[in-house]
């Protein structure tokens, strides 16, 4: 009877001390995820999910110089050697930076495989697929993902320049100013959709503000979308000189590796 | 406005390199040669295949046709393409391949030379040897009314070409 209660103690226990590293786990993946800017109580959306906001440059960020975009070097999935230019172009890409091993993901391979879903979401941007090089990826799985219809580029170099934190990963460049308008994580087409409206919206209000007139406009916002941007920059900048942070200062800035 | 810091590279693939001018999609290709061979000979069915250097100003869709059906009708009116394809190296020795690259003139571009006539495009194909390397030139450009401006913005990549010898 001694045996067994030592050894049922001994068992409790040994569970305890796993559930608390369990819970510690978790903890230290909490805290990883909100370092990475993911907010759990501000950002649920409708099915419950957890959705990222896109880090979205406030006007101030975007007019006053955001994060330089670069162009892509790489391979295709089949080989090809390829570039694809997203500075001095007249049009927004869309960066999806997502892997072939992700479950996530693959909602977004399937989406942006369709083009009626892809405009629906990119609108006029061109979509351009970034995943990690062949020494990480598999090029032949990429190939079978992308179906072929979407542009897709595998490049080591394109996640390090664009300090990818985490797939799926999205940035939307506007190609006249050669700089990242937006940028952030998503887990459905949906959430994405919405965090590009909001994105573009902010570089109409930012391109508007740099170019001094009072009627910001750009292909594809709608007004009110704009005016939302507008309110949201007013209340960004608000809150940021109320925390003692003024335009131009540098914790503004993220500086990306040469 | 920004630029991109870097320093001019260059795409290099299949003995074929260009550098990469800003507002350039470009893309080398070699597709995927078949391995069973025409009865009685060594060639492989469908020929040996050959790299093919293709450079558009719009955005670039995934792959389709050597000679840019894929990119063609995308162009907008600044836009230019251009598709540098390579041949079996005994077709240079015929006449219709002149040797050196060839040097574009905005008069010799004409809407005739698309493969499928489109509204305002125009295009010009030349056929030449570099290195002992036998290529076909097809530039298609957005529109005919700038084809000064076009044609000299085509020549500009064209100038960073560089043929490896065989």
């Amino acid at each position: 009877m001694t045996i067994l209660v030592t050894a049922l103690v001994v068992a409790v226990a040994l569970l305890a001390v796993l559930v608390v590293g369990l819970l510690r786990s978790h903890a230290e993946i909490l805290r990883a995820l909100q370092e990475l800017g993911v907010d759990f109580e501000a950002d649920r959306d409708h099915n419950g999910g957890v959705s990222q906001s896109m880090r979205s440059g406030a006007t101030s960020q975007i007019s006053a110089g955001s994060a330089a975009a670069r162009d892509l070097i790489g391979v295709a999935p089949e080989g090809d050697a390829m570039a694809v230019a997203v500075v001095d172009v007249q049009r927004f890409t869309l960066l999806a930076f997502l892997s072939s091993g992700c479950l996530t993901c693959h909602e977004f391979w399937s989406g942006f495989a369709d083009p009626v879903r892809r405009a629906e979401v990119a609108g006029g941007a061109n979509v351009v697929a970034v995943t990690k090089g062949a020494e990480a990826e598999s090029p032949s799985l990429v190939s079978k993902l992308a179906r072929g219809e979407i542009l897709t580029i595998l490049s080591s170099e394109a996640w390090d320049d664009y300090s990818v934190p985490v797939a799926p990963y999205f940035i939307l460049v506007d190609g006249p100013s050669g700089t990242v308008c937006g940028e952030g994580s998503a887990s459905t087409f949906d959430q994405l959709k919405g965090l590009l409206v909001r994105a573009r919206a902010d570089a109409a209000v930012a391109a508007s503000a740099s170019a001094g007139n009072g009627g910001p406009s750009i292909e594809g916002v709608s007004r009110r979308d704009m005016l939302d941007a507008m309110r949201r920059s007013a209340r960004v900048d608000a809150e940021l000189k109320a925390a003692g942070i003024e335009p131009g200062d540098p914790s503004l800035y993220h500086e990306r590796s040469e | 406005m920004m630029v991109n810091a870097r320093p001019l590279q260059r795409l290099n693939a299949h003995g074929l390199s260009v550098s990469l001018l800003p507002g350039w999609d470009i893309r080398i290709t070699l597709r995927e040669q078949s391995e069973i061979l025409v009865p009685g000979d060594e060639v492989p069915v469908s020929g040996f295949v050959h790299p093919v250097l293709h450079a558009a100003t719009v955005a670039m869709p995934p792959l389709k046709g050597d000679y840019g059906s894929h990119v063609v009708p995308l162009l907008g009116l600044t836009d230019v393409f251009i598709a540098i394809a390579e041949f079996d190296a005994e077709a240079g020795n015929t006449p219709l391949f002149r040797p050196g690259f060839p040097k574009l003139r905005a008069s010799e571009f004409d809407q005739a030379a698309l493969q499928r006539a489109l509204p305002n495009r125009c295009g010009t194909q030349r056929f030449f040897t570099v290195e002992g390397r036998a290529f076909s030139l097809f530039c298609v450009l957005g529109s005919s009314v700038r084809r000064n401006s076009l044609s000299a913005l085509a020549t500009k990549l064209l100038q960073t070409v560089v043929v490896e010898p065989q």
